[in-house]
């Protein structure tokens, strides 16, 4: 009975304690670590053998969800040379449609080598989809130290299928 | 294995009142815990819809001491959906859960000057899942194995928690003191399930019902949301229980039981008025022809403690407008509430067309966020209030007139909404279709809905097990047979029954004119319904009978198809790659298929034999399919940038990546 108690008393204590020690009024550690967030400050790397996909898609939602998705498939090129965390983005627009979406990447001296960029599947009104296909633009961009460079650019037909 | 759930001789009289008071027994007490701390999982600390935005804002005031907001601690601005201009002051709404709130923000001020908020989070969860353990030790004598596998499981899970913690975001003590608020009412839900059917039933199946409430609906994904959906369904309980325990005169409290569910609605009232009449109604209406004594003693008790319970909401309207009777947001004024008001506002979101041009940068909760512009209010303070402009200073008398007026206007408005939901179910069935059985791809939610049109289940996605409700045809059929069709032995409906179901009706009927709309996730408006639902579920004679016979099949079905399916469905996903309107509408074909089995089951009626084991096995899959939405929702669809308040949850929200 005793020794319930004590094991019960004992975590209750380590917990009430370990709480304590974490405040400002101890402060003796701080447990709580902020995340390293990635961030931009500067940095380049040599890219080369960037490869675009040449066509895109609009496609009909399954499961009954009725709204259309963009598909875009990924962009791959190599890299090498890192240093700092350089950013690379990669972008595709519909312009006919006023559509434009990015995702961008820290670049790491880890990433050395064949890296690939995606855009995830991404949900469009259908009303907004009127034609059968439309013009539209895949590119890339690198931010190093200095400038933002466009690597590679290249038009594409988005195909509205489904 | 003996089960004692009574409380404990060594604990004092005094202590033991309060706690039968709110719990009942210690059953009751570890279905508060156990929820509780299943809502620590599920719990984000961000913002989920833009109207917190003006809760938080309207406490931030409140700390600052006053009513009026002037500055935006929260949100893109002031004017989020639910504030009200007047007198060239922007006031908040749901002034009940801001008082209620004050408290905690100070609380949470206080801890912060000893320890690491984050830190207290974690300790405070996992001390509440170590007195379960032992409160569940006790209730099974099993208080050794309890104590150490408690113990041991508390270590652990507080080491992990506190290995992986990251700072909580400084700013945010309102929000968190709201959302606590909304959570501790949310655990009364499973309580007051339980101690509502143990009224009525056996304690297993009382235990079921608190365990469908939480597990089988939305409950888990809207408790920590800080939204009056919980604490109505939680009241709307309550009230059921004072109901049941108050129609034997000669039972002790049974008039104070009685007052009791008054004072629930009054108080009500104070966070969400319209919600609060439609309770009132359902209550006045089978109260009293079913109360045991309407006697002029009675009658005072019960009537003057409702009229001490509106003093709140009353105080808070003076001091807001200097009118008791005027709400920023009055019954009289107009349509009860923006959520309520029906306007010819279905045109396009004049933002929507920026919509889809967005970057992966933006924050997630603006998904669910933008949509609740709907909640915005176009009824403008006015013509209503300037009949009273001329009592400055109203005499008892006039107050007491002024009271009656209004009641009688807020009925009207009551009516008027009763009677265009009756003409919604006639005109446009389709819509209320997809909001109760399919929700799919709902073109007027759509186009409101920036970039998650299809984020939105229906009813029965949401809550599979709801279809077990069809049990009413075999059941009524069994019964009208024995009595034989002779209307001399009309069967006898308890009046808890009676109040269920003309809360339901009524409810359902009020806001179905204003349905479908975009940023429900589960029509969170008919929230108080699913436990409502659930209620219903248990007390039919067949599905009662399975769960009675079979529950262990419904026990072993529940865990495999959670813990299986869950990471089956997790497969699956990964190998789709859906978008979120994808997701959701896979998961809502899954839970109508399971759906699909508890309504063919529920058409027998049959009980005995496989028919039986198989209707507790599609119960135990609905509600699988219930949790598993609710995992995936809020670990993934719904992650507000991985904002989970136990550090372990959000680094598995980091490692999962589906939509």
């Amino acid at each position: 009975m005793n020794t319930e108690r004590g094991v019960v008393y004992g975590v209750i204590g380590l917990v009430l304690a370990t709480t304590l020690v974490s405040g400002p009024l101890v402060g003796v550690v701080d447990f709580t670590t902020a995340p390293e967030r990635a961030s931009f400050d500067g940095g380049d790397a040599t890219v080369t053998d960037v490869s675009l996909p040449s066509s895109t898609e609009i496609t009909s939602g399954r499961f009954g969800s009725g709204e259309n998705y963009v598909l875009v498939p990924d962009a791959t090129l190599t890299v090498a040379n890192v240093t700092g965390t350089p950013l690379l983005a990669y972008q595709f627009s519909i312009p006919a449609l006023g559509y434009s979406r990015s995702t961008t990447h820290f670049v790491t001296a880890a990433d050395t080598g064949a890296y690939g960029l995606s855009l995830e599947r991404d949900a469009i009104e259908p009303s907004r989809v009127e034609s059968r296909s439309y013009d539209g633009s895949v590119t890339v961009f690198l931010r190093s130290n200095e400038s933002e460079r466009r690597l590679a650019e290249r038009n594409v037909t988005v195909e509205v299928t489904g | 294995m003996s089960v004692r759930p009574g409380w404990d001789d060594s604990t004092s009289p005094l202590r033991r009142r309060a706690l039968s008071l709110l719990w009942g027994d210690r059953i009751g007490l570890l279905i508060f815990l156990l929820s509780l701390c299943l809502f620590g999982l599920t719990w984000r600390t961000a913002f989920l819809i833009n109207d917190s935005y003006t809760i938080a804002n309207g406490l931030y005031a409140l700390e600052h001491g006053s009513l009026d907001m002037t500055t935006a601690a929260y949100g893109p601005g002031l004017e989020t959906p639910g504030a009200e201009w007047y007198d060239g002051e922007l006031f908040s709404r749901n002034y009940g859960v801001i008082f209620a709130a004050l408290p905690l923000v100070y609380l949470l001020r206080a801890l912060e000057l000893v320890a690491d908020l984050r830190i207290v989070v974690v300790a405070a969860w996992c001390l509440t899942l170590l007195a379960a353990t032992l409160l569940a030790g006790r209730i099974l004598d099993r208080r050794r194995t309890a104590t150490y596998a408690g113990s041991v499981a508390v270590f652990g899970l507080f080491s992990l928690n506190v290995a992986l913690a990251t700072p909580l975001d400084p700013v945010q003590h309102h929000l968190i003191a709201l959302q606590i608020v909304h959570v501790v009412g949310a655990a009364f839900v499973g309580v007051f399930a339980y101690r509502l059917v143990r009224e009525l039933h056996d304690r297993r199946r009382a235990v079921l019902a608190a365990v469908l409430v939480t597990l089988a609906t939305p409950l888990p994904f809207w408790a920590a949301v800080p939204k009056r959906h919980v604490l109505t369904a939680a009241v709307v309980l309550a009230v059921a229980f004072a109901i049941t325990r108050s129609r034997n005169g000669e039972r002790a409290y049974a008039t104070e039981s009685r007052a009791l569910a008054y004072v629930l609605v009054g108080l009500l009232a104070w966070v969400h008025a319209p919600e609060a009449l439609v309770v009132l109604v359902a209550l006045v209406v089978v109260d009293v022809p079913s109360a045991p004594a309407n006697d002029a003693r009675s009658l005072a008790v019960v009537g003057g403690a409702f009229l001490v319970s509106l003093v709140p909401m009353l105080a808070t309207n003076f001091a807001l407008t200097g009118d008791p009777l005027t709400v920023p947001r009055a019954l009289r004024n107009a349509p009860p509430d923006a959520d309520l008001a029906i306007d010819g506002r279905s045109g396009s979101n004049p933002d929507a067309a920026g919509g889809d041009t967005q970057t992966d940068t933006v924050p997630e909760h603006s998904a669910a966020g933008n949509e609740s512009n709907e909640e915005t209010s176009t009824v403008t303070e006015g013509s209503a209030r300037d009949g009273r402009e001329g009592w400055s200073t109203p005499p008892i008398l006039l107050l007491g007139f002024a009271l009656v007026e209004s009641a009688f206007e807020a009925l009207a408005t009551f009516g008027e909404l009763l009677s265009q939901g009756l003409s919604k179910l006639s005109t446009r069935p389709d819509q209320v279709y997809h909001s109760f059985v399919r929700s799919g791809y709902v073109d007027r939610v759509a186009r409101r809905a920036q970039d998650a049109p299809s984020a939105n289940l229906s009813f029965l996605e949401s809550a599979p097990v709801v279809a077990g409700l069809v049990a009413v045809i075999p059941a009524a059929w069994t019964r009208l047979r024995a009595y034989g069709g002779s209307s001399r032995l009309r069967p006898h409906i308890p009046p808890v029954d009676a109040f269920v179901v003309v809360f339901a009706v009524c409810y359902s009927l009020v806001y179905v004119s204003r349905l479908p709309v975009h940023a429900q996730v589960t029509v969170r408006y008919l929230f108080p319904l699913y436990p409502v639902a659930v209620y219903g579920l248990v007390r039919l004679p067949p599905v009662g009978a399975i769960l009675d016979r079979h529950w262990r099949t419904f026990a072993w079905t529940y865990s495999a198809g959670l813990l299986v399916g869950s990471q089956l469905l997790f497969v699956a996903l990964v190998l789709l790659t859906p978008g979120r309107g994808e997701a959701f509408q896979f998961h809502a074909l899954l839970a109508l298929s399971t759906a699909g089995l508890v309504g063919a089951w529920a058409l027998t009626g049959r009980t005995v034999g496989k028919c039986g084991q198989f209707g507790a096995l599609s119960i135990g899959f609905a509600t699988a399919a219930a949790t598993t939405f609710l995992l995936f929702v809020t670990v993934e669809y719904f992650a507000l940038g991985d904002s989970h308040a136990l550090p372990m949850v959000r680094v598995l929200a980091e490692l999962v990546d589906l939509v």
